[in-house]
Parts: structure tokens; C-alpha cells; sequence
């Protein structure tokens, strides 16, 4: 029981910190492709 | 096993938010920080400078008389790809014609008042049948201007049969008229214009223009006097002819007043040029001369749309005529445009538009 409640946790904060994680290098990902696509002008 | 379990939906929730991230940033950047971020498109380039007055005399827009017979003569050459000075153009026996000729021209007369008071004189397209043409000239004065250089330049609006082939009628009054084409002119055009004459197309020149020529491009807004600039567009025409070129006038206290051939550019496409690149061009007080919608006078609901997209630029007075067509000109009646109705006489069948002899005065 407790096993399964530590392993949902660890799930759920698996999650949480990857799609922190994403979104910042999603975030970054665009800023570059914009970066190169302004230069490219 | 645990730290693998936890890895796993971490790169899962990763790649979401590496999608979620770079989607949201586009969606945020493309709305919300648009003016931030996207580089305006820079309005408004070239002032062309004012002028006082202006009158536009329409002395020909009936470039021929008979629809039937002219296509007919186009689909027995092959087609509106064949090269028009190739066509043998019907010169006789049409009933609807001037003296049986099937050809007629455009030509307008322009006269600009400098802010410093003097009048440009300036003839715009000598049309295409030389005697037509000549009749024409003699009854609206052009002809006697001509005679006695006053006239300061004339401007050919692009290479077309209606526009061009009428040379002659301008050349044997002003041989050295000053002169101005678009760039996009071919070899025939030339030759022509040095007294070549082309007699499978009934196109007859033994005046060579002698004098000075300008040829003038599309790069930029071409300026030629304080508040008078042409501009040129390289669009293809049919009957092999590229190239086109129309006035932009800047009127004080009115606005811009656009003055056309044909207008093959499109009459959309031209009032956005001059909105991205003349100064005042989002107020176009009037438009002149043919706009080539339905020249002849067949209609594709794609042109309703045309016609309605009029109201964005807020236009104020509409002298069409020529290509435009009458079909044309009653819709553009029927949805409220202000189109200026003529007097139907000169060999002009309707008054819906301004016919040969009308004139539209702005000052």
C-alpha cells in the first residue's frame, strides 16, 4: 500500500517536473528558431 | 526501478512541455506581443509631393466595337497568347464600327496644375486606329497641343494593340514628343516606335519618334514632376505583352488620384502598391480609367467580390471606363460606389461610365 502510494507520487512528480522542465525548453526551442528566422532576414 | 518509473514520466511530461512550451510562445508571440515582436511593414515610403488641379479629358475608351468580332479575330489567331502584332485585326465591314473598322483606342488628355501654378500637359496612350485616333485628337483639341508642343510628354501605359498600334496619329503632329514606357517592352514595340510597320496586324507606323525616350521600371516609385509619379508594374499580359504602368497623382487637400490604362495589375493590387508605397496612400480620393474587370462584359462572381472590396479604401470618385465594362460599372452603381456617369457620345454606347468627350475635373 504504501509502496503504491510512494510509486503514484513519484509518478505525479515525474509529471509535474518534466512538463516544468518542457515547457522552458519549449519556450527556449521557439526564442531560437525566431532568433534564426529574424537573422536569416 | 522506482528512480526509472519516475524517469520515464518525467521525459513524457517533457516532450508535452517542450510541445505545450513551443506552441504557446508561437500562439503568444503571433497575438498578444505581435507589435513587440514582428517587424512592421514600413508604410507610406515616398512622398511624391502635391499638386493643385487636376482634369482628365477621356478622349477615346472605345478600343473597339464589336466584342464578337474582336475575339473572333483573337480565336482565329490562336488564342489571347499569340503575339498581337501578329493578328490580322478586322479593318472593314463591321456595321457596329468606325468607317467598318473594327478598331478604335484609348487615349486620355491630362492636364496637372503645378503648385507653382503651371499646367503639365500630358497625353496618356494614343490609342489604335490612326484614323479614329486622328478624328478624335482634332475634336478635343489634343491635336492642335500636339502640333504646337504644348503638350509636355506623352506616356504609353503598356505595349497593347488599343493603347499602342495607334502611334502614328500622335506622331504625325509631335515627332519628338517626349515619351515614357514601361520597362517590359518587346523588340516589335521598338521597331514600331522607330517607324517599323507590321502590316499582318494592320499596324502601321512611317513616323519614327525622335525623341526622347524613358523607360522606367519597377524598382521604385518613379516621381516625374512634384506631385506626378507613374508607376510601373511587371505583370503578363495576354496577346504576349508584358508590363504596365499608371499614374499616381497627389492632389492637395483631396488625395491621391490614380489614373489608369488597362490597369492588368488589378485594380486591388494597385491600390495596395500605392498604399504600402506612397505617402498618403490610405486616402484614395479618386480612381480613372480602365480597371479591367469585365472588358468583355462576361461576369465570374469572383468580380462581386472585387466590387465589394471597393468600400475598404473609401474612394471617393470613380471615373472608370474601357476594359472596365458596363456590366461592371451597373454593379458597381447597383452596390452604392460612386461612379461618375458620362454623356454616351463619341462612338461611347452608354452613359454609365465617362465616355469620349467626358471629363473629370479635381481641385
Amino acid at each position: 500500500m504504501e509502496e503504491a502510494k510512494t510509486a503514484e507520487a513519484q509518478e505525479k512528480s515525474g509529471w509535474g517536473s518534466g512538463i516544468a522542465v518542457g515547457i522552458l525548453v519549449g519556450v527556449a526551442l521557439f526564442c531560437l528558431t525566431y532568433a534564426l528566422l529574424i537573422m536569416a532576414k | 526501478m522506482e528512480k526509472d518509473f519516475t524517469r520515464r514520466t518525467f521525459i513524457k511530461g517533457m516532450a508535452v512541455g517542450t510541445m505545450a512550451g513551443y506552441l504557446g510562445a508561437a500562439g503568444l508571440s503571433s497575438t498578444v506581443f505581435k507589435n513587440q515582436l514582428l517587424p512592421q511593414e514600413k508604410l507610406n515610403q515616398v512622398d511624391i509631393g502635391e499638386i493643385k488641379a487636376l482634369k482628365i479629358k477621356v478622349v477615346s475608351e472605345t478600343s473597339w466595337y464589336d466584342n464578337n468580332v474582336f475575339l473572333n479575330d483573337v480565336k482565329g489567331a490562336g488564342g489571347l497568347l499569340v503575339n498581337q502584332y501578329t493578328i490580322p485585326w478586322t479593318c472593314a465591314g463591321v456595321a457596329a464600327g468606325y468607317q467598318g473598322s473594327n478598331l478604335g483606342g484609348f487615349s486620355t488628355y491630362i492636364e496637372a496644375t503645378l503648385m507653382d501654378g503651371k499646367v503639365m500637359k500630358i497625353h496618356f496612350d494614343t490609342g489604335w486606329n490612326p484614323a479614329w485616333m486622328e478624328k478624335r485628337f482634332r475634336e478635343e483639341g489634343v491635336a492642335e497641343k500636339l502640333a504646337k508642343k504644348e503638350i509636355d510628354f506623352m506616356v504609353l501605359s503598356h505595349e497593347h494593340i488599343d493603347h499602342f498600334f495607334g502611334l502614328e496619329a500622335t506622331l504625325k503632329f509631335y515627332p519628338d514628343i517626349p515619351l515614357y514606357v514601361p520597362k517590359g517592352f518587346y523588340q516589335e514595340g521598338f521597331d514600331f516606335l522607330k517607324g517599323k510597320s507590321f502590316p499582318a496586324a494592320n499596324a502601321i507606323n512611317n513616323i519614327p519618334h525622335r525623341g526622347k525616350m524613358t523607360v522606367l521600371d519597377s524598382s521604385k516609385v518613379n516621381i516625374l514632376y512634384p506631385g506626378i509619379a507613374l508607376m510601373t508594374f511587371d505583370v503578363p499580359i495576354i496577346l504576349r505583352v508584358f508590363g504596365e504602368q499608371a499614374f499616381v497623382f497627389n492632389v492637395k487637400d483631396k488625395g491621391l488620384v490614380l489614373v489608369t490604362g488597362c490597369c492588368h495589375q488589378g485594380i486591388i493590387s494597385y491600390m495596395e502598391e500605392v498604399r504600402k508605397k506612397v505617402k498618403g496612400g490610405e486616402k484614395i480620393y479618386a480612381i480613372e480609367g480602365g480597371l479591367h474587370i469585365s472588358p468583355f462584359e462576361d461576369w465570374d462572381p469572383q468580380y462581386d467580390d472585387l466590387i465589394m472590396a471597393f468600400n475598404k479604401y473609401g474612394v471617393q470618385k470613380i471615373g472608370c471606363n474601357h476594359c472596365t465594362g458596363f456590366i461592371t460599372a451597373e454593379k458597381m452603381h447597383k452596390a452604392g460606389l460612386p461612379v461618375i456617369k458620362g454623356t454616351a457620345r463619341n462612338m461611347t454606347k452608354r452613359d454609365i461610365y465617362l465616355g469620349n468627350g467626358d471629363e473629370l475635373a479635381i481641385a
